[in-house]
Order: structure tokens, then C-alpha cells, then sequence
């Protein structure tokens, strides 16, 4: 069964190319702001019908891999996540693209999101009951506990004020409530217009926060703005010490995203905001995270591509689904007549050891495809701005209208944009806004079942030893940074007094 | 407007938003049940949370020293107000125009404004009908993601 799985998928040549094609694919996707992973899926899952489930799952693997892994490339040359999951990558990547080191920044992202899902393959091979089982312990009161977590880190070490870091994250919160609220599905904040009904587009979010605020942000530039250099790398651009010093950062941030796929709802992109954070905070030079670290980058990647393994584990074991585009593989496999389930091993054992083995695959071919054209998709550095940043916005407005074909949505991306833009201008740091507006919706619909559980009672999230780790991680974190502020405060008095 | 000044007007402004915000959500949640379930107890307490944090940062930024090296700025520049100013109107005539239209104006007069030293108009001109059209092709031939056609029949 397992190995009548495996030789299914490797010594097939007609495998490999669809394996190929799919992964090449999906990185086209993924890296294009606005594409993602989620939407190759869709766009091709009719294809995949016509094909042997062995070849559907390995196209659709292929789309999956390499969408959720494209999308450092334009996050770290164009500061524009390709896809929400690499939102992250820019806070790292952008600056040391910047600074010449774009080589370097696409070489870690690749490794580390091939090392990232590979490890979650393995996870996904050894651990699948198990890790299934575990995820069902986890009720609304630990998800609400993971959103305060996450939000509270990054508003306390993002920027130079954590005041101006919280209230950026509660603008966040406020705008994710616009829109149906998640328990009774009553219009709130939507000012009379339909199209918020259904809240804020994420998509929208992020275009207009990263791209159309860099673009206001970059019509001022004289000249190139980035520092010229010679782009070629030698291997992934990182010596062996510095590989060394990341093992942590990278098993760890692997573990997250494993852990946030295998939680249905969350998705890739809380996984590396998550992993961000808790790296961040982990770190002997938290200050420096978001000028240009690689610390930053392998918490990104390996956790949103250790997602990726994570979110199939409920799917294959529960039939659940841990994201979207599980969800689309699942739909996949039920065409196919295939039920995924706790007897999945037992009915289809070979295809699920063939599903095991292509999405190991789908990984190997990302890495070889996206190291080998690093060079060339550096040189659209080489573009200069004032041809470069107009394509960049009219790929964003395609990306914005793509997500729901409104033009509401364009519009939307671009006053989300000018608010970021001044935001920034009255420094308030805008990933913890981002932030929120992701993490608020999970936080607030978890928050709902919770209070439901427990009659209004807040007491479960203390009582609750998972709930109460994270809410305590939480509170370290953030009297570490008041600390340390303080710290700095008196220096600089003491220092001033001599 | 130099630091302090910008600190004490962002803070006046977040505290007035999300005063008035807390009241008018505390409004209808006093005309509401249950408050854990109420849909406006979430945005009833982000705005009092952000009130009380804007109280905060208006005190510290009073009590700021001026700092003579703290020189002022612009809010906005001619070049980004311009550029804020074409984002929106291409996005308000994105489904009017259609795309390939609306898109190439954009790509033109953007350039126009980022570019800086003698420019080659006519260059600039065929590159953005080039590059609008190019991708309108890819993205709804090739992709099959639908994009507006306004009012060419393409």
C-alpha cells in the first residue's frame, strides 16, 4: 500500500509533468499580487476532474505548493505580498532588497519554505491521527486566546511607541468589524452600502496597504531608490552559520504553521503572522525585525508553508478541511468518489501515500524552479521606477477587482492605501493595523461561541491551561517591551544628566 | 507640522473618532439584550480602548519638550497628492472606461509624474497602451479572470 502509493507518483513521468506544471503554475499565481494559491486552485479544479485522482491531487498540490510559496518573490521585490500568507516576507525582505541583498532575501525564502513544507509533509505522514485528535481539544477559547496573542506581540514590538502600536492594532479591530457581525449576522458599520456587507476584503487589505501606499510612498524617489549591486548568490545566499543559527527559528515557526493548518479557520497567514511574532519576541535583537533581518523571513516562510501540510492532516483524517484550498482538494477527491475520513487509510491507503509523496514532490520542484529563475526575476529591479511602479499599479487594481469583480474593491484598496499612508505619516507603525484586521474576525466570531459556552463568564480563558499559556505569552511579551522601554528611557535621562 | 504638533492633532482626532464611535455604539447596545452577544459590543469596546489610549498619548505628547532640531514637514507632497488623486479617479472609471482605457491614462500620466528629468512622451504613450492591452489579454484570455471591457469592443 505504501509503496505501490509512493511508485505510483515517482516513476511516473506523466506525474512528474503535471507536478511541474501545477508547481510552475501556482508560483506564477502566487507571486502576481492578488492571485493566490486559493484562486489557481479554483480556476483549475474543473481541469482536475477529467484527470486520475493520482494526477488531479498532483496538479492540484502543485498549484497549492507553489501558489502559497510565490508569493515572496514580489513581496521581497516589490514589497507587495503576492499572496496574504507572505505578508510578513516584506517586513524583512523589502528593506534587504533595498539594500542590494534581494538575492539573498529569494534564496532564504526558497529554502526555508522548502525545508518549512517538507517538514510538514513528514508531519503530515507520521503524526496525521494524532495531530487530528489534538486539534479537537481546541475550542473557541483557545482561537480567542491565539488572536490576543498575536495582535498584543505585534502591536507591542512593532514600531518605536507600543501606544501607537496598540491603537494601530484596534484601528485594525474596528475596521474588520465592518460589515455582517459573526454572530447574528447584523450590519454594523457598513454606512448604508451594500458591498460592506460582507466586511472588508482581505485581498483589498492588502494591496492597498502594501502596494498603493508604496506607490504614493515611491512617486517622491529620485532615481532607482534601491541600491545596486551585483545580484548573483552563491547557493541560497546564506553560509552555514547562518543556517545554523536559524535551525530554532526555523523548526519552531514550522511547528506553528503545522499546529495553525491543522486548526481549521485560521489559515497561512495567521501561521506566519504568528510565527513573525513569536520570533520577534524570541529574538536577542527584537529591534531589528522589520529593518532587513532574515530572521524574519525564515519565521515567514517556513511557517506559511508548514501551513500547508498542516491544513490537509484535518482533512485527509476528518474529512475537515483546514483552509480554502484543502477545501478545494477535498472537493476534488469527492468527485472522484473518494470520502475523506477516519477510514481513508483503510479504503484508499495507496492514493492517500500518493497524495503524501506528490506534495513532497510539489516541494522539491518549488525549490529547484524558484532558485533557478531567482536571477531572473531580480532583474526586474533593474526596471526602473517610473516604468516599474505604474505596471504595479494596474496589476493591483486587476488583483483588487479579480477577488470579488467589484469595483467597489478598487476604490476600497485605494482609501485603505491613503489611510496607511497616513498612518505612517503620523507614525503609526501600519503592520499592527493589518494585523488586526485579519486576526479581529477570528478573534470576535471564537469570542461569540465562547461567551455562548460558558453563559458570559470570562473565566474559562484563565481556567483553560491552553487558553492560558498564550493569554501568558501574551502578557510577558508585552511587559518585556514596557520594560525594556523603560529602560531605555532612563539611559537616555542618565545620559542627557552627564 | 513638526513631531509634537502632529502628535497632538492625530490624538485630538483619534479621540474625537472614537468618542463620539463609543457613544453611538454604546447607544445601540443599551437598546440591545444580552451585551456578550450584542453585534455592537466588539466595536463598543476597540472605541473605548482607543479613547483611553488617545487620552494617554495627548497627555505625553503636551507634556513633549519641543525639541529645536525637530524640523516641520509636509503632510503630503504635490507628487502624492497628484498620484492619491489619479488612484481614485481610476478607480471610479475602471468599469466606466473599461480597463485597457482607464488603465493606459493611468499608466501615462503616472509615469509623467514619477519620471523625472527629459521625458520620452511618445515612449511612455505606447509602452502604457502596450502594457494595458498585454495584460487585459493574459489576465481574461489566458487566465480567464474577468476584468472590465467598457466601451471597446474587446
Amino acid at each position: 500500500m505504501v509503496f505501490s502509493g509512493i511508485i505510483d507518483v515517482l516513476a511516473s513521468p506523466e506525474v512528474w509533468l503535471w507536478s511541474i506544471g501545477g508547481t510552475a503554475i501556482g508560483i506564477v499565481f502566487g507571486a502576481i499580487p492578488g492571485l493566490s494559491a486559493t484562486m489557481a486552485m479554483a480556476l483549475f479544479l474543473p481541469l482536475s476532474f477529467g484527470l486520475e485522482p493520482v494526477i488531479g491531487c498532483t496538479f492540484l498540490l502543485g498549484l497549492y505548493v507553489g501558489g502559497i510559496s510565490g508569493g515572496c518573490i514580489s513581496a521581497i521585490l516589490l514589497k507587495i505580498p503576492g499572496t496574504p500568507a507572505s505578508m510578513c516576507t516584506v517586513w524583512d525582505g523589502g528593506p534587504m532588497a533595498d539594500r542590494g541583498e534581494a538575492g539573498k532575501a529569494i534564496g532564504v525564502s526558497v529554502l526555508y519554505s522548502f525545508i518549512g513544507g517538507t517538514l510538514s509533509g513528514v508531519a503530515m505522514i507520521a503524526l496525521s491521527p494524532i495531530l487530528a485528535g489534538f486539534a479537537l481539544k481546541f475550542s473557541p477559547f483557545e482561537y480567542c486566546s491565539i488572536a490576543v496573542m498575536s495582535l498584543v506581540i505585534i502591536a507591542a514590538l512593532a514600531g518605536s511607541s507600543m501606544i501607537n502600536g496598540l491603537l494601530s492594532g484596534l484601528l485594525g479591530l474596528l475596521v474588520a468589524c465592518m460589515g455582517a457581525s459573526p454572530v447574528g449576522f447584523v450590519p454594523r458599520l457598513v454606512f448604508n452600502n451594500s458591498n460592506l456587507l460582507s466586511g472588508i476584503s482581505v485581498i483589498a487589505l492588502m494591496i492597498g496597504q502594501f502596494a498603493i501606499a508604496e506607490i504614493i510612498n515611491a512617486v517622491d524617489d529620485k532615481g532607482h531608490g534601491r541600491e545596486k549591486r551585483s545580484y548573483k548568490i552563491k547557493g541560497f545566499g546564506i553560509d552555514f552559520k547562518e543556517f545554523t543559527s536559524q535551525i530554532w527559528n526555523c523548526l519552531r515557526s514550522t511547528v506553528i504553521g503545522i499546529f495553525i493548518g491543522i486548526l481549521p479557520g485560521l489559515g497561512a497567514n495567521t501561521s506566519s503572522v504568528l510565527a513573525y511574532s513569536v520570533a520577534q519576541s524570541s529574538s536577542k535583537y527584537p529591534e531589528k525585525f522589520g529593518t532587513g533581518v532574515i530572521d524574519g523571513i525564515v519565521a515567514s516562510e517556513s511557517a506559511n508553508n508548514g501551513n500547508t501540510g498542516g491544513a490537509l492532516i484535518p482533512m485527509l483524517c476528518l474529512g475537515v478541511p483546514g483552509n480554502t484550498n484543502a477545501a478545494l482538494l477535498l472537493a476534488a477527491l469527492t468527485v472522484q468518489g473518494i470520502s475523506p475520513g477516519p477510514l481513508i487509510f483503510s479504503k484508499y491507503g495507496s492514493l492517500v501515500y500518493s497524495i503524501f509523496t506528490a506534495f513532497l514532490l510539489a516541494n522539491l520542484i518549488m525549490l529547484i524552479l524558484e532558485w533557478k529563475v531567482t536571477n531572473v526575476f531580480i532583474k526586474i529591479l533593474d526596471i526602473p521606477n517610473y516604468i516599474l511602479y505604474p505596471f504595479i499599479g494596474m496589476l493591483c487594481m486587476v488583483g483588487a477587482f479579480a477577488d470579488n469583480n467589484r469595483e467597489f474593491d478598487v476604490l476600497l484598496s485605494v482609501a485603505v492605501g491613503v489611510v496607511v499612508y497616513f498612518l505612517a505619516h503620523f507614525k503609526f507603525a501600519a503592520t499592527p493595523f493589518v494585523i488586526g484586521t485579519i486576526i479581529g474576525p477570528i478573534f470576535e466570531k471564537n469570542l461569540g461561541y465562547a461567551l455562548s459556552n460558558s453563559g458570559g463568564s470570562l473565566l474559562p480563558f484563565i481556567t483553560r491551561p491552553i487558553s492560558l499559556i498564550f493569554l501568558l505569552i501574551a502578557l510577558a511579551a508585552t511587559l518585556y517591551v514596557a520594560y525594556n522601554n523603560l529602560k531605555h528611557k532612563n539611559t537616555v535621562l542618565r545620559d542627557n544628566e552627564k | 507640522m513638526n513631531n509634537r504638533t502632529k502628535d497632538i492633532s492625530s490624538s485630538l482626532l483619534f479621540l474625537v473618532l472614537s468618542g463620539v464611535g463609543f457613544l453611538i455604539c454604546k447607544s445601540k447596545v443599551d437598546e440591545g439584550t444580552t451585551l456578550s452577544l450584542h453585534p455592537y459590543m466588539m466595536p463598543m469596546v476597540i472605541l473605548g480602548f482607543m479613547t483611553v489610549l488617545c487620552v494617554l498619548r495627548l497627555i505625553l505628547a503636551v507634556r513633549m519638550q519641543k525639541d529645536k532640531n525637530d524640523k516641520a514637514e509636509k503632510i503630503i507632497t504635490l507628487k502624492a497628492a497628484l498620484t492619491l488623486l489619479m488612484l481614485i479617479a481610476y478607480s471610479q472609471l475602471f468599469t466606466r472606461l473599461g480597463f485597457v482605457i482607464t488603465s493606459a491614462l493611468y499608466m501615462f500620466f503616472q509615469m509623467l509624474i514619477i519620471g523625472s528629468g527629459k521625458k520620452n512622451y511618445l515612449f511612455m504613450a505606447i509602452l502604457s497602451i502596450i502594457g494595458s492591452v498585454t495584460v487585459y489579454i493574459i489576465f481574461v484570455y489566458a487566465l480567464s479572470v474577468m476584468l472590465p471591457q467598457g466601451v471597446l469592443p474587446i
